[in-house]
């Protein structure tokens, strides 16, 4: 088994409103090895955006990480200050945002961003920075990259935007890679092109991802481990062939029904009830029990803890195994 | 033999692009679409696909009139409405209605939900306020939302309850087409389910026309009879369903299939992506516009354009290799689910079923 990079233990993310405390990531358990990706699925409101910015320290205020750990290779990224972060930061924890457009600064060229990013961690010649800024253009297979060095982001298209980002990611050689929705504003045939760059240079590197998307279908291709949002918990965790081959969370579940299909013909999808809850009208019990098809009475008074099914397995439901219960 | 209620013929539409601030030269043409032809049949359903660009909301613009054409024709049941005036597109337009992607800003915050679904018939002088009134009531139930929503404002409402709002908008003043522009496509995964299930329903009760605008290859299969797929302000492939998803005949149509990806872990080499980035339609490639990504591509397609021509009936597609060109076959039905997946499935929708009926 190869090493553990980020070991997340309880985290706690909470926000202090108007109405209330609310728990943005409410006790969340989770790790990635070397040369693995962990993928995250969720809907919008899962939490699944606040617990990547909580792994980076970049929690937006008010909000605050308020109970548990974030381990990274057995240090407490928690505990550090902000300089300490910083050092870490883009250095050896990168991070990648859906929208390469917003991500990247339009006055300056691509080639200054990426040595901006190296220069913030290493000491080197400027030539030597310029070397290493077009070895990672190349690396993220950018077509001639001593010409689009000198290029500003207007003048590329979205996929190399997209790898532009990449490229700025992975140019300190980080060993665990947040990836936020990496393709979703991208259009597919671009979206196949990214995810297999990302396969490949984890193939190179051994680098760690987490990988966070709302689709199904992403995840199937490059995860190797999948955890399962929901209102701010995992409520489901399995390696990803058991996610498509066993899933036992009626919310999993849902969320297969509701994707359409290409290799199929149904007449109607599967699809889930209702709405996700908003954090401070969450339901009391199991927090998808109003939209659950399989909701029993222990499911509205107590929330059901993450437990094991198997070794690799966990689910979050009074009702697993589903078959023995329903 | 039916008539088509609604048929576009040799449609283009072009961008001047100008430089110089005072004394403005035109210095090239967007060709954003570009002889695009299709006929849509009273109750069928017409997806346009293809990728951010290509041009596929400008065509159900242009469909609807709402950007004028370049050249081209556009028939709505028989009446050519190209030069129709304003008043009588106006009197149209009652019969086609259209719902936008983003259920933020196709909502005018500022009115109540009743207020919204109504306009449309305060615009066609259809019914007085009373009757108006009830209609509002009716239409919310039809979308499943409930009679008190009416009096709530566009904020209160998430995404796909919005997208709800929207559809009961279009459906106030009983058109026979609606024009969908990616209704589904800023929707969490669960709710666009929801929406796409709804979309189907109304088309079965009332006999509804969709023209179909998606980016999503997936989607389609669900909600379409036959499908076009764009690339730079051509059809370069249009068909039945099951022939586009069975036998695609052009090579874009077999790349778009091959790179969504597939939600099956045990099939990863599968996905093959397509090189290269979709050209600028300011200055498309010449011959086939598409040789540029083709990996068929010989010389005849750098200089001959291609017709889309009739491979079989009712296929048609724009290569010159459509007959010879390798089958395609990615999908088999039933391939791809697990089938204990299959029965979980079915549990569930067996226990939401059961669940909806106790309820009501």
């Amino acid at each position: 088994m190869s090493e553990t990079i980020l070991d997340i233990r309880g985290l706690v993310t909470a926000f202090n409103t108007r109405n209330g405390a609310i728990r943005a990531v409410d006790g969340i358990s989770l790790s990635v090895r070397k040369g693995t990706t962990l993928g995250i699925v969720g809907e919008s409101g899962s939490g699944k955006s606040m617990l990547s910015l909580s792994v980076m320290g970049l929690v937006p205020p008010p909000g605050r990480i308020a109970e548990g750990q974030v381990l990274y290779r057995g240090t407490d990224l928690t505990k550090l200050s902000a300089a300490q972060m910083r050092d870490l930061r883009g250095n050896r924890i990168a991070m990648i945002f859906q929208e390469p457009m917003t991500s990247l600064n339009p006055v300056h060229t691509v080639g200054f961003q990426i040595i901006e990013a190296l220069r913030a961690h290493r000491k080197e010649s400027p030539a030597r920075l310029k070397e290493e800024a077009i070895e990672a253009l190349r690396k993220v297979r950018i077509p001639s990259p001593e010409r689009r060095f000198d290029e500003y982001p207007h003048q590329l298209s979205g996929g190399m935007r997209q790898r532009v980002m990449i490229a700025m990611a992975l140019v300190c050689k980080p060993d665990l890679l947040i990836a936020d929705e990496p393709t979703t504003a991208l259009d597919v045939t671009i979206q196949a092109q990214i995810l297999e760059l990302l396969r490949e240079l984890q193939a190179e590197t051994g680098m760690a991802i987490i990988l966070i998307t709302h689709d199904l279908g992403v995840v199937a291709q490059v995860a190797d481990e999948v955890a399962v949002m929901y209102a701010g918990k995992v409520v489901e965790r399995a390696p990803v062939s058991r996610i498509f081959q066993d899933p036992q969370h009626p919310y999993t579940i849902g969320l297969m029904g509701s994707m359409p299909r290409m290799e199929e013909d149904v007449d109607r999808l599967v699809s889930i009830s209702g709405v996700v809850p908003p954090p401070f009208r969450l339901p009391p019990g199991c927090r998808f029990n109003p939209r659950c098809p399989f909701v029993g009475s222990e499911c509205r008074v107590e929330q059901p803890a993450l437990a094991a099914m198997t070794d690799t397995h966990a689910v979050a439901c009074w009702k697993a195994p589903l078959e023995e219960h329903v | 033999m039916t008539k088509p209620l609604l048929e576009l013929e040799d449609i283009r539409k072009l961008y001047p692009v100008k430089k110089g601030l005072i004394i403005q030269k035109e210095v090239g043409t967007v060709r954003a679409v570009d002889g695009v032809s299709f006929q849509l049949m009273p109750g069928e359903t017409l997806a346009v696909v293809g990728e951010s660009g290509c041009g596929k909301s400008t065509t159900a613009r242009l469909a609807m009139r709402l950007i004028e054409p370049t050249s081209g024709t556009i028939r709505y049941d028989g009446q050519d409405i190209t030069k129709a005036t304003r008043q009588d597109m106006r009197r149209l337009r009652r019969d086609m209605q259209i719902i936008f992607q983003d259920p933020y800003s196709s909502l005018n915050p500022r009115m109540t939900v009743e207020e919204i679904i109504a306009e449309p018939m305060v615009v066609h002088n259809v019914g007085d306020r009373a009757s108006r009134r009830d209609r509002v009531r009716e239409l919310l139930r039809l979308v499943d939302l409930a009679p008190y929503h009416a009096d709530r404002y566009p904020h209160e409402f998430s995404g796909g309850q919005r997208q709800r709002i929207g559809i009961a908008r279009a459906l106030s003043v009983s058109p026979r087409l609606i024009v969908c522009d990616e209704p589904v496509s800023a929707l969490d995964v669960s709710i666009q389910a929801q929406i796409v299930n709804l979309l189907k329903d109304l088309q079965k009760e009332f006999g509804l026309t969709y023209l179909f605008i998606s980016h999503g290859l997936a989607v389609v299969k669900h909600v379409s009879d036959r499908v076009a797929v764009m690339y730079l302000g051509q059809i370069v492939e249009i068909a039945d369903k099951k022939n586009l998803y069975d036998n695609p005949r052009h090579p874009y149509t077999q790349a778009l299939l091959a790179a969504a990806p597939e939600p099956d872990p045990s099939r990863r080499t599968a996905m093959k992506s397509l090189g290269g980035d979709l050209p600028s339609p300011l200055n498309p490639p010449s011959g086939c516009r598409f040789h540029t990504r083709c990996p068929l591509a010989q010389e005849r397609c750098r200089s001959e354009v291609p017709a889309l021509r009739e491979i079989e009936p009712g296929h048609r597609a724009a290569c010159h290799f459509a007959e010879s060109v390798p089958s395609f076959t990615r999908f088999r039905n039933g391939e791809g689910i697990h089938p204990r997946l299959q029965e979980r499935l079915a549990l569930y929708a067996r226990h939401k079923a059961a669940l909806a009926s106790v309820n009501a």
